[in-house]
């Protein structure tokens, strides 16, 4: 029997089915023979030494290294012996070319420039899954779905709306007739989302324009009310166009959704802390989003109207004649708070589907001056 | 210094489901003596089997003759005058091969009743490192992006690991045994549940709803399967936990009487809190011992009126103030100013609210813990919970999230520091039961639909 010790480590030994600790001694022998016995034996009278258990280094079940937590070592027979000398437990393993996965894992965990390189990994992927990849993810998707996907989630909206804020319109029918069939006109190539045009009395929510994903897109009496021509309308009507075309509403139900399983995933369990951790970035993301969405349909009005050959000065106005109303009330202190009011707040006025024309974010100067220059 | 007043008890026989055969060889070869005397002794209880030993001793001993299968018990002897009974002659038992056996003139049998049950507080200690973690988290993290997820099984269990094997009683850690394999058979098929709800209640919402009803049904269930699974790869000192409840009670905890609570006006949150504490700890057991809950429902009534109390206080103070400042909510000038005020004042009722519910109930649930003999000592404090709560959520939010990992072993420091279990004797004769394997499924699932179950 080949006596020589390769490593010798002491710690608690439990029988099997038993909490019963002994201090013991772990030793290994250089063909990976691992036996237990009792502490308090001198080196000599190990032969008759009481041996609590044993067995083959690679039939045992060892944990693996976890920063400084305690190694557990169980045994074929259920007994278990538990040691805080992980370094030599490691350099065993070492020695016997066992557990190389959880040694690469550790390795990872300790040294102090690779986790900082994984660091600034984590960092990067994360920034650039949140501001490419999942805007991405959600326009592929929303792309090869079905348009009659998107009809689906617009059923019964309007009702809601009708129902809660909205009032039958105030125009009369041959108007409205002419406005729609005028705007559906330009865009025969689009006529597969099924775009309607319909007029609503639009009391608290005031001068506004909203498109629903099956297409309906609605005027409030108060914004027709508000335009000086009906170029003006057109072009916000382009830009409601811009909303349905490009799938708006799905991808942002896609990217809040992937947006969610994101945050989740990389924060995890944070019964430590407030759930606000997961509140304030997913609001300043969902907002983040919005803005490029309007961006996008702000886009899609400008091509619509060089195409068309109609002066882009048309949507500027109507937005600065918006914002102006709204910075009136503004800076009114009278009570009543106007619809206007409203709308220039924030962007989530909880309904899904409303896509305020203001926000009091200087963006909206912005967009003013993209369509001035003509 | 030394005390040797301790003595070793036998009375009861021998402990359940350990034969006399068993009993006897072990006692014969640990005294080395015959196994017809090894016999005969474990038939003879009700006396004193060795005397005039130290506390330590006396542990020692009741030990090896615990591990033998003898009910024993550790006493404090009383003045020799009160003795009295016949003298026997007794071996005393070899702890270590070297030492020869003795042979000693020993043991009065007495006549008092009472046992001196040793009792010794153990402090629970944490050693976790919040920069240690760190290293943990974040390279898990970054292994479960590589894997596209793949690894998240192998990063729960080591972060639930570095918790686990970080509390420490009495210098030995807890030990989580669950095999990552087995968990991400659980998730894929979770994340399958969930995908086809998603979609179905995107575009049917009638039939996903029928779907959410059908998954809370099954809720008690989940919930079940997931703390046996828990429970039972949770390890201390060689000796697994175990959960075993049944589907109609987690059904009447969990379902039927929180759907009270709307109806009463919350009245009744501290009979569910109680009865869900009730449910874990009685169905909870450490190997073959079962855990138990002796707290009383009006303990928990207490707390839910003295929290109420506080709440309404506050609310009190804070229209005191918006109204003795001079304003007039309807006035929208002053819509800032009360905004102002009520902003701060309503965090505070809020991480009050958290921090007195973490603390009091928290406190409740281990002080009314039993495992055998041994009871815990739960001392967390309000104010310093809605403190490390408060400023662990700023540290989050200011860091991005890369804090989390700090503030979760603050935390768990924190709470594991004011822990402490109560040993009568020692924690040695703890019995396996029999091993039951569990799935993952059940625990999976309930991560999916965000069903953590916390009673606590």
């Amino acid at each position: 029997m080949n006596m020589d010790v390769k490593a010798q480590v002491d710690g608690s030994f439990f029988t099997q089915g038993s909490s019963d600790r002994q201090p013991a001694l772990l030793t290994v022998n250089e063909i990976g023979r691992v036996s237990v016995i009792q502490t308090g034996n001198s080196r000599a009278e190990r032969l008759s030494a009481s041996l609590l258990s044993a067995g083959n280094l690679n039939e045992l079940d060892i944990s693996p290294r976890l920063g400084n937590t305690p190694r557990h070592i169980g045994f074929a027979d259920g007994s278990s012996f538990e040691t805080s000398h992980n370094d030599e437990i490691d350099k065993l393993l070492v020695a016997f070319r066992q557990g190389a996965f959880h040694r690469f894992i550790h390795l990872l965990e300790s040294h102090i420039l690779i986790v900082l390189l994984v660091l600034v990994l984590v960092s990067g992927f994360l920034w650039g899954s949140i501001k490419y990849g999942v805007p991405a993810v959600a326009k592929f998707s929303a792309e090869i779905l079905p348009v009659e996907i998107t009809q689906y989630l617009g059923q019964g909206t309007l009702d809601i709306l009708d129902k809660s804020v909205f009032e039958p319109s105030a125009l009369s029918q041959q108007r409205q007739n002419e406005l729609a069939r005028k705007f559906v006109g330009y865009i025969p190539q689009y006529a597969s989302f099924g775009i309607t045009v319909e007029f609503r009395q639009g009391k608290e929510v005031g001068a506004n324009a909203l498109a629903l994903p099956d297409g309906k897109i609605i005027f409030t009496d108060e914004l027709v009310a508000l335009s000086q021509n009906d170029l003006e309308l057109l072009a916000i009507f382009a830009h409601e166009v811009g909303h349905v075309a490009h799938r708006h509403v799905l991808r942002r139900i896609i990217q809040d959704s992937l947006l969610a399983v994101l945050v989740l995933m990389m924060t995890g369990d944070v019964s430590s802390a407030s759930s606000i951790v997961y509140a304030i970035p997913s609001l300043l993301l969902e907002l983040s989003y919005s803005r490029e969405f309007e961006s996008d349909a702000d886009d899609f009005a400008y091509e619509f109207l060089v195409q068309n050959e109609i002066e882009t000065i048309h949507f500027a106005n109507i937005m600065t004649r918006l914002m102006e109303s709204a910075n009136k009330v503004d800076n009114t202190n009278e009570a009543e708070l106007t619809a206007a009011d409203h709308s220039d707040h924030d962007e989530r006025n909880g309904f899904e589907n409303m896509l305020p024309y203001l926000s009091t974010h200087p963006a909206t100067k912005k967009r003013i001056q993209i369509f001035q220059k003509n | 210094m030394e005390n040797n007043n301790y003595e070793i008890y036998y009375k009861d026989g021998l402990k359940p489901g350990v034969s006399k055969e068993e009993a006897a060889e072990k006692l014969a070869q640990l005294l080395k003596i015959p196994l017809p005397k090894a016999v005969i002794m474990i038939e003879s209880t009700d006396r004193v089997v060795k005397s005039g030993l130290s506390k330590d001793q006396a542990v020692k001993y009741y030990s090896a003759l615990s591990r033998v299968g003898l009910l024993v018990k550790i006493r404090e002897t009383k003045q020799q005058e009160e003795m009295d009974g016949e003298v026997t002659e007794q071996t005393v038992p070899n702890l270590t091969p070297d030492t020869p056996p003795v042979v000693e003139p020993v043991v009065r049998k007495t006549n008092y009743d009472h046992a001196l049950d040793v009792k010794h507080p153990i402090q629970l200690v944490f050693n976790g490192s919040g920069f240690e973690y760190f290293k943990i988290w974040i390279v898990n993290i970054f292994l479960t992006i590589l894997t596209l997820g793949i690894y998240s099984a192998w990063a729960k269990v080591r972060n639930k690991q570095y918790f686990y094997g970080n509390t420490l009683i009495d210098g030995n850690s807890f030990n989580y045994t669950a095999k990552p394999i087995a968990i991400l058979k659980g998730r894929l098929i979770a994340v399958g549940f969930f995908v086809v709800y998603a979609v179905i209640y995107q575009f049917a919402p009638l039939m996903g709803f029928i779907l959410f009803l059908i998954l809370m049904a099954f809720l008690p269930w989940i919930i079940i399967r997931s703390l046996a699974f828990n429970a039972r790869n949770s390890v201390f000192r060689n000796i697994r936990f175990n959960f075993n409840a049944k589907v109609g009670d987690a059904v009447k905890v969990f379902l039927a009487w929180p759907i009270l609570i709307i109806p009463t006006l919350g009245l009744i949150l501290p009979l569910i809190w109680f009865k869900q504490s009730q449910f874990m700890i009685n169905n909870s057991s450490y190997g073959t011992t079962p855990f138990e809950f002796h707290a009383k429902v009006r303990d928990y009534f207490k707390i839910f009126f003295i929290f109420l109390g506080v709440i309404l206080l506050m609310g009190i103070i804070m229209s005191v103030l918006v109204a003795a400042l001079g304003i007039n909510p309807a006035n929208p000038g002053s819509q800032e100013m009360t905004m102002a005020i009520m902003l701060p004042f309503s965090l505070l009722i809020y991480l009050f609210m958290f921090a007195y519910l973490a603390a009091k109930l928290g406190n409740l649930y281990f002080n009314s813990t039993t495992l055998a003999k041994h009871g815990f000592s739960a001392t967390m404090q309000i104010r310093k919970i809605g403190w490390i709560y408060f400023s662990n959520t700023l540290a989050i939010v200011l860091s991005l999230g890369l804090l989390i990992p700090w503030a979760q072993v603050r935390m768990t420091n924190y709470r594991v520091s004011c822990l402490q279990l109560n040993v009568v004797d020692s924690l040695d004769d703890f019995i396996a039961a029999e091993e039951q394997h569990v799935s993952a499924l059940g625990e999976q699932v309930g991560e999916v639909f965000d069903m953590d179950v916390s009673v606590i």
